[in-house]
């Protein structure tokens, strides 16, 4: 590989290192566990890294970068066809009030979303990420976005109410 | 509540906080290598997550440190000043201290210590009331997000004394306050714990209606 445009490396480095948490949860929640959502986020970066001079500037590329990792761990998942999507608390590692059957439905209960309110989802709430930037992530319009996650609120709703009660 | 906190509190207590600060060194190595010359890197990577995860864990389920009003104080003191330390601090702060603790007293106040030996569970099993430490991360704008969501019986504890002893008011009795740039947030939770015919454990939620604020300076 020949020598590395500074510039652009640089601003996927910044991304890489100011987000590096919220890719490894949101991948992790998407392949099933943090390690694979860890090989996801650095199968993306070093993607990222090698096709940088075609890569978009500014806020496209944060989405661009989003898009690649959700895609490869998306991947991950299903090479490793690791089942429900949320494998990844360790039974027992909280034994207080999150309650280990509370938490075990609504892993359920998400594993069991359609697979857009679920990505919706994990984008919102994990990576942190606006309605514009998710609906660029999925490619879809940000009206969609909203409704896709008030969609996951209406299943979600009943459920949580049952349990935080 | 609305959906949005509800939906937001519940996925955080689903998937844990990531720590880890990646390793871009290896990604620039991978990046300049053929991909069948990354097997051993990819493993020895992995180890470090491993490491790093465990501890997060360790840290999320098991050992409480406090100190917690000592450095909101010295923070709120000089805010800018210490904002290159407090990444430190808040290390400190999560890393000491007793996991699990019990307490005397009734009220805004109580004196807590360390539980003495033995595992929580066992002791959960004989009857006994214990706080583990619980910490929360990646607090970045409290007032617009509203999470994290405290227990109304979740503790925020002074750091222990000389002889182990702790002040902790319950969160639903002192609004729990976080600094600007504080980024995690240490509590005592209750056990909310019953077993059940045979013998396996029975979980609950408690109430999660204290919010924390923010502090203006």
């Amino acid at each position: 590989m020949g020598r590395m445009h500074g510039s652009q490396v640089e601003a996927i480095e910044e991304v890489y290192r100011s987000q590096y948490g919220r890719f490894v949860r949101t991948a992790g929640a998407i392949a099933g566990s943090s390690e694979h959502g860890a090989d996801a986020v650095h199968d993306a970066f070093v993607s990222a890294v090698r096709r940088h001079e075609r890569l978009p500037e500014g806020e496209a590329l944060k989405a661009w970068l989003w898009r690649t990792v959700v895609n490869a761990a998306k991947d991950v998942r299903a090479r490793e066809a690791r089942g429900p999507a949320h494998n990844v608390i360790a039974d027992g590692a909280d034994l207080g009030s999150n309650g280990v059957g509370d938490r075990e439905g609504m892993r359920i209960l998400v594993g069991a979303l359609p697979e857009r309110q679920r990505l919706t989802l994990f984008l919102r709430y994990y990576a942190d990420l606006d309605y514009a930037t998710i609906g660029e992530v999925l490619g879809v319009a940000p009206g969609t976005v909203a409704a896709t996650l008030n969609a996951a609120h209406t299943t979600l709703r009943g459920k949580l109410q049952e349990v935080t009660r | 509540m609305s959906d949005d906190v509800l939906v937001r509190d519940a996925l955080y207590r689903l998937e844990p906080e990531v720590a880890d600060r990646g390793n871009w060194a290896q990604v620039l190595a991978d990046a300049g290598r053929e991909p069948g010359e990354r097997g051993a890197r990819r493993v020895s990577r992995r180890l470090i997550l491993a490491l790093s995860l465990l501890a997060v864990l360790g840290v999320a389920a098991a050992t409480p440190a406090l100190g917690l009003r000592d450095a909101i104080q010295r923070w709120a003191a000089a805010p800018e000043e210490q904002t290159l330390d407090q990444a430190a601090d808040m290390r400190r702060l999560a890393e000491g201290g007793p996991n699990d603790i019990q307490c005397i007293g009734t009220g805004a106040e109580l004196t807590c210590a360390k539980a003495p030996g033995g595992q929580a569970l066992e002791r959960l099993r004989a009857g006994e009331v214990l706080y583990g430490r619980h910490v929360y991360g990646d607090i970045t704008n409290v007032v617009d997000s509203g999470v994290p969501f405290l227990e109304s019986d979740e503790l925020l504890c002074t750091a222990p004394d000389a002889d182990g002893q702790m002040v902790c008011s319950p969160a639903g009795k002192v609004p729990p306050t976080v600094s600007p740039g504080q980024r995690m947030l240490v509590t005592y939770r209750r056990y909310h714990v019953t077993f059940g015919p045979s013998g396996n454990t029975i979980g609950r939620h408690g109430e999660r209606t204290v919010p924390l604020t923010s502090r203006q300076e």
